[in-house]
Order: C-alpha cells, then structure tokens, then sequence
C-alpha cells in the first residue's frame, strides 16, 4: 500500500466513522430518520418530536 | 422579561403567513383546512424579548379535535400575554365566532383583519374602530400576503401584552346570562375574576375536560345542572348548542353595525373556477388531467430530460471519470478507486440523479396545495373514498404521503373516527412517497423509455390499492361500520406565494440531499465491502483473477427463490429490495453500486431484463413494507404492537400477491408463461374478487352513529 | 319534517332547528350554521355527495348523511 492510498482510505474511514455516530446520535436524541424531505412539509414539527 | 404571544385564528385565515413575517423561519404555508398540526414558536423580529406562537388553525375552541385541544391547552395552561386573533376580513362572521371565545380566556386579544384589500375591492365597508370597541379589543388592519399594518400590529399586541388581564365585553341573552352568573357564585368564585367567565361558560357547556380539571363537589355539580336544565327548557335546546347559537346571535348584531356589504350575491373568481373546476360532468376529468400533467412532467418530459443529464452526463461523462483519473495519478490502488468511483459516487450518484425530478413533482404538488385545489379533491372524492370505508379527509395524509410517508401517517391524527384512522395508517404507505419515485423514474427510464404512463399508473396503482384494501378491510370485523363526518370549508382560491412554495420545495429537496451525504454514502461503502469481499475458498478480495462469490451474492442468493415466482428472482434485486427496507433511496442506489456501470438505463437493463420483470419489480416495492420510518410512524399511531405487525404484514402479502398476478399473467402475453405460477395468481385473483364484491352486510343509519363519536377520546 | 338532505341544489332555505348531539352538532354550529340563518344549496359533489353550501358568506362541504340533521323551512 502506497502512501496516498493510505491517507484517502483513512478519510474515507473518518468520514463513514463521523456518519455513523451522527446517525446514531440523531437516533438516540430521538430524531426521526425521516428521509424524503420533511423539511418542506407541513406536518414536520409532528414527526420530528419524541 | 420576555414576553409571549399567541397567534390564533382559523385555518386558512393567513395566520402561518403572517408567522413568517413576524419571525423569519422557514416554514410551509398550505391552503388545507387544518394544516398546522403541532405549535410552531418564533422569535419576534427586531424585539428580542418577545416569543410568538403558532397556534393551530381553529374555528372554536371545543374539546372535540386535537388542534381546539391543542390550542386551548396552550392557551390556558401557559398563560402567554397577549392574543393576536388573525380574523378573515372576507368570513368575518365565522371568524369572530371564535374571537369571542378567546376574549373569554381574560388574556388581551388584538384583532388583526386581514384581507382588507380584498374586503375593498368587493365594495364592502367594516368600521374597524367600532367594531374593536365593541369586542373591547385593540384592532388593526393588515395585509399578510403585501406585508401591511404588520409593525402595527405587533406593536398593538406588546402593549396590550404590558397592560395585562381584561374581561370580555359581550353578553349572551338574559336566561343565560343568569345562569352563568350563578355558576360563577357556586363554582368559580374563588378565580381571578377574568378568568371566571371562561370557566363559567364552560361548565355551563358542560364540557367533559374542564367539569374533570375543576373537580367539583357533587352537590355544587346538582346545584348547577338545575340552573342549566331550566335554560335548557326555555330555550328547548341543549346547553352546548345555545352557548354556540348565542355567540352567533352576538356577533350577528355587532356585523350588523360596523360591517356594510355591497352586494350579496355576486360571483366571485372563486365561485367561477369552482363552477368549472368542481362541475359536475368535468370534476373527475378535470382531476385526472391535472394529475397526469404533475407526472408527465416531473417523471416523463422534463424530469426524465434532469434524470438523464444527471445520470449519464454529469456523473457518468464528468465526474466518475475525473475521479478515477485524479486517483489514478496520485496512485491510488485500484481497489480504492473503485471503492470510491463505484461505490460512493456510483450510489450516490444514482439516488442525486434523480433529485432535480423529485423537486419539480414537489413544486407542483406545492402549487396545487397553496391555491387551494387540493380542498376541492377532497369534496369531489369524498363519495368515492367512503366506499372504500375511507373519508375525503383520508385524502390529506395520502396527498402528504406523496413527499413522505412518515408525516402522511402523522397527519392521519387529524381524523377523528379510530376505524377510519387506522385504515388510512394501513393504506397510505401504498401511496408513491419522494423517496419511492427514483425506483419509478429508473424503471421508467431504463425499461420503458422515460414513458409517463409508467409513472402515472405507478400512482394509480398505489391508490387502487388503498381503494382495494378499502373494499377488502371493510367487511372484516376490526373495519365494520360508518365513516367519520365530514364538515369541511372550501377555501376561496389564490395565486400561490411564490417564495413560500419555492422555499417548500427547496427545503424538501436539501433534505433529500443531506440524507444522499450522509446514511447513503455509509451505506453504499457497506455494500460495496460486502460485495468485494468473498468468504468462499479463504477471505480474500474480489479481483478479476480471484473471482469467487461476494457476501453479498451469497446472502442475497440465498433468498432470492422467493422473488423468482415475481420475475426478478436474482440476488442483486433481492438485496436492493431487503435494503430499500432502510430507506427507498437505497433501492437505487444499491443498483448503482452493484452495476458495471452509472449508465442508469443500461444497469437497470443489466439487473432486471425484461420490462415485465422491471415493473413487476417497481409494484413490489411500491407496495411493500415502508422504510424503517414509516414503520416507526405506524407504530406510533396504531399505538398496538398487534396492529402494527398486522399493518406491515399486510401490506407485504398484498405486495407480493400483485406483483405475482403482474408477472405471472403478463407472462402470457410475452411469450412464455408458468401453469403453476399462473394458476396460484388465478386463485389469488379469484379471492381478491370475492372480498371485493362480497355484500356488506352492516349498513347503518349515520345519524344514530353521532352519538358514538361523542365518546370518542383524543390523545 | 324537513331537513337540508331534501332542499334542492340552488334553493335558500332557513335554519328551523339543529337535532343529533355532541361533537359533529357541535362542530356544525361551530361552522357557523345555527337557528335561523339562511343557507343556500350551492352544489352536490359530482358523485352526489357532499354538497357545497353558502353559510355566512363562505362555503362550506358537508354530507347528506350530516344534513339530515339539520331541519329548515
């Protein structure tokens, strides 16, 4: 293994690491994983609580 | 201190668009009745100490629905310091109805009139000031939608907010007015005085929730009920009913002062657009046009245009080889690159392809939504929908459910009957939510051509199969019964705001792309590993010499027998269909990483083969179980583990039943066929038909059904 | 007795007395249909049912099953 392989793999390590805890978090905190766009609905505020 | 104001009026009346205003948040402003579910709180522009809320749309503050719960709830138990009631200058009768309520609370209430340009216009004329003087409110002029009298406003509110507490000015007819006052003696006495009115008003309604809060003694209670039942018989209606006609008598007499109407019955642009648009010969055509147009352009003309430019030019012209190239020539292993090139840009790549479609089908729904047509779907569907054992109000979380299923189901809270609630949870997963459209636009795209028809009989195959489960649910037990009534306005048509729907839109496609940088990178670096990897003769890497057997192929292989009956019995469509159970998304973007290629027409073409097999692939996983999600949400609002697993579990038996009816009849006519196959579809057909046309054999009078719904408890 | 189901489509009657109970009685009053007031019968749905109804100045859906119980002259 050359050295840039080394170094882009291990970004690519972080990045998935730091992905994975986030979604994690998110889940813990209780936030939905609602996926396609809630953001613009007008129910949203009654799926991202508890 | 800070202090705190509500913003209350009825639905549709420009409250959420004066929200906007107000505090600057993003958020989406709809034409539904009722489209404001949950609270929504904002910090006041330029005034850092003062909290504006959101209440819901209302129009009384009965103990009847969740949003009069919600909003009384607020209102009572937070205390906030000042109302700003949002009255339609337009409807100012049934606006002021509920005005009077909130005097009632003690809380001071600024009356903002809106749509006074529209007032104008007509020719009709409302004294402003006498009419605040006579409700005993600061009053004010504005226009949400030009942004006018809104610093007056609020400026009205924070007053009367440092001033404090008042007490209602109006007066209800004389029994009952003695009748309050003696419930005051007996029962609220001990209260601040401005709050004794509203609680005054209330027992003497009888209201369940506030007899339950204020526990009375039971003698006091008799003491009472003689006092009401005396009103009751000089006015030979119930409590309730003489309250609300009294408030109406009330507002009746004020109208009458301050309020000059020119003409009465002259057709507005509104009445012209319904006489066409909800005509009786024309409504249905008028809908199904309408609803071809939204798919025809946002999955056939020019989204298929965006899908193909995305796809085939800027990921697979641009970027897929820059980065393979730039990789190279730092010498990167091939092994990376291709981790990189066809496993995070492939499955990225595939589901970001089909973002610029999914915002033009959001901005048209958007539209349709915010002037006001989808109220009219309801009206001209609700006959059809009460067939199916469903209401025309089911129609607000399946049209939701077309951006997401999640909030779809969420909003089904908004029906008030548990038997019209849970057969609308069950059904609207089978609606084609954003996240579902990419499987619909590939197999369109990549099988059929970029034909529309796929697309639009995508949706109409998800409503034939809420009205199917409607049909079929409704004669078992669990189902049996009337629909919930159904009173509803018809908003007056208006020209969508431009910034709040290309705002909606815009919001809904970030989203979408958030999650693509995120869960779906994750989890194409997943898949692309488990597909690299082989456990066959050692562990060792998948390279072109090596060869062997992935993870993947193996596990997916090993289950894929029961998809072979459906046509795409191989392992790469049965692990994009296990992995669209995390989110749809996933289903095409597994496709991109699994390909030899970003080419979505020909990987499509490579994994699927034959247009058959594509669509029989698309209905399955159209209909099956929802994402994570949404199963969460059903959980939710069935609040029953036994409903929820009947819910899910349904909805896969039913998903694979049409699929292998699909597949295994239009086998015939492609040339081939299966007996077997066939005759076990024909079985299922024959079942289905039977539940179908099998004779209801309830049929209940509606108006002895109210008295259930009295009963009916809300979260 | 008759009742809103009966009046037909174009035709102004008047409220005589709202019969039925609780929460849907409630939510129709609340609408702003009570004794007394005039409402005209715009249109029926084109399966029939609901109909649109003029009330206060706004229009108003409601079903036929509903407006059985709403009595006019």
């Amino acid at each position: 293994m050359n050295l840039p392989t080394i170094i882009i793999l291990s970004v690519i390590a972080v990045i998935f690491v730091a992905i994975v805890i986030n979604e994690i978090r998110k889940k813990k905190q209780g936030k939905s994983s609602c996926s396609c766009g809630c953001g613009g609905c007008a129910f949203k505020d009654s799926c991202n609580k508890k | 201190m800070s202090i705190k104001i509500a913003i209350a009026g009825n639905p549709n009346c420009g409250k959420t668009t004066l929200f906007n205003l107000l505090t600057g948040s993003n958020q989406y402003v709809g034409n539904w009745p009722g489209v404001t579910v949950e609270k929504k709180e904002g910090q006041l522009k330029g005034h850092d100490d003062v909290i504006v809320t959101d209440l819901p749309g209302i129009y009384s503050l009965s103990p009847y629905t969740l949003e009069e719960v919600v909003a009384r709830n607020y209102l009572l138990g937070e205390n906030p310091d000042a109302i700003l009631n949002i009255v339609d200058g337009t409807n100012i009768e049934r606006n002021l109805y509920l005005t009077t309520q909130l005097t009632e609370i003690g809380i001071p209430v600024v009356i903002a009139i809106n749509m006074m340009d529209v007032v104008r216009k007509r020719g009709d004329y409302i004294n402003t000031e006498q009419l605040g003087a006579e409700l005993g409110c600061g009053i004010v002029e504005i226009s949400a939608l030009k942004g006018t009298g809104i610093d007056e406003a609020v400026n009205l509110a924070v007053e009367a907010a440092r001033r404090g507490r008042q007490v209602p000015k109006h007066n209800f007819a004389g029994c009952v007015e003695h009748a309050l006052a003696h419930i005051e003696e007996a029962a609220v006495h001990g209260m601040d005085e401005d709050r004794q009115r509203w609680y005054a008003v209330k027992i003497f309604e009888r209201d369940s929730k506030v007899v339950e809060e204020l526990k009375l003694d039971n003698d006091v209670i008799s003491h009472i009920e003689r006092d009401i039942k005396r009103v009751e018989n000089e006015l030979d209606d119930d409590a309730e009913s003489i309250i609300a006609n009294e408030r109406y008598v009330y507002i009746g007499g004020v109208v009458d002062r301050c309020y000059r109407r020119k003409n009465k019955d002259g057709l507005t642009t509104s009445d012209r657009i319904d006489k066409i648009v909800t005509n009786r010969i024309l409504a249905l055509p008028i809908f199904a046009v309408i609803m071809w147009f939204v798919y025809y352009i946002s999955i056939g003309s020019i989204g298929d245009f965006t899908v193909g430019f995305m796809n085939d030019t800027l990921f697979g012209e641009w970027i897929v080889p820059w980065v393979t190239s730039t990789l190279a020539g730092v010498g990167c292993a091939p092994w990376l690159i291709s981790l990189i090139a066809d496993g995070v840009v492939g499955g990225v790549g595939a589901v970001l392809g089909f973002v610029p479609q999914m915002m033009i089908l959001f901005l048209l729904l958007s539209l349709l939504e915010d002037c006001g047509y989808m109220a009219r779907v309801a009206f001209i569907l609700d006959k059809l929908f009460r067939k199916f054992g469903l209401s025309g109000k089911s129609f607000i979380p399946m049209l939701v459910a077309t951006g997401c299923g999640v909030p779809g189901i969420m909003a089904s809270r908004t029906i008030e009957q548990e038997r019209d609630r849970r057969m609308t949870v069950m059904t609207t997963g089978f609606i084609p939510c954003g996240a579902k459209m990419p499987i619909v636009g590939m197999i369109a795209g990549g099988l059929f051509g970029g034909s529309a028809w796929v697309a639009v009989s995508a949706y109409f195959i998800g409503v034939l199969a809420v009205i199917i489960t409607g049909l079929m649910l409704k004669k078992t037990k669990p189902f049996a019964g009337e629909a919930a009534p159904f009173v509803m306005e018809l908003p007056e048509y208006h020209a969508p705001v431009p910034m709040n729907t290309l705002r909606a839109t815009w919001e809904r496609g970030w989203s979408f792309i958030k999650r693509a940088g995120t869960v779906i990178v994750a989890a194409s670096i997943i898949i692309w590993t488990l597909n690299s990897i082989s456990l066959s003769g050692g562990v060792h890497f998948i390279t072109e010499q090596s060869g062997g057997k992935s993870i993947l192929e193996a596990l997916g292989g090993a289950v894929k027998w029961i998809f072979a009956p459906l046509g795409f019995g191989n392992w790469q469509a049965t692990v994009a269909t296990v992995l669209g159970l995390m989110a749809k998304e996933q289903v095409v973007s597994t496709f991109g990483t699994l390909a030899s290629t970003t080419d979505y027409k020909v990987m499509t073409a490579e994994i699927l083969g034959s247009g058959l097999a594509g669509y029989s692939f698309m209905i399955f996983n159209l209909l099956c179980a929802p994402c994570f999600a949404a199963m969460g949400a059903i959980k939710r609002e069935m609040n029953s583990a036994k409903w929820t697993v009947g819910a899910i579990g349904y909805m896969c038996v039913f998903a694979y039943a049409v699929s292998l009816m699909v597949y295994q009849f239009g086998s015939w006519f492609t040339g081939g066929g299966n007996i077997i196959g066939t005759a076990v579809a024909a079985f299922i057909l024959a079942f289905m038909l039977y539940m179908i046309f099998k004779k209801d054999k309830k049929s209940t009078p509606t108006v002895a059904n109210t008295e259930k719904q009295n009963n009916l408890v809300h979260k | 007795m008759k009742t809103l189901k009966d009046a037909g489509i174009g035709s102004t009657v008047r409220v005589v007395k709202l019969h039925g109970e609780g929460a849907l009685k409630r939510r129709i009053m609340d609408m702003g249909i009570t004794k007394g007031i005039e409402i005209r019968v715009r249109k029926a749905a084109p399966l029939g049912d609901p109909i649109e109804l003029t009330v206060r100045g706004y229009q108003l859906s409601i079903r036929k099953a509903d407006a059985e119980m709403i009595e006019v002259e």
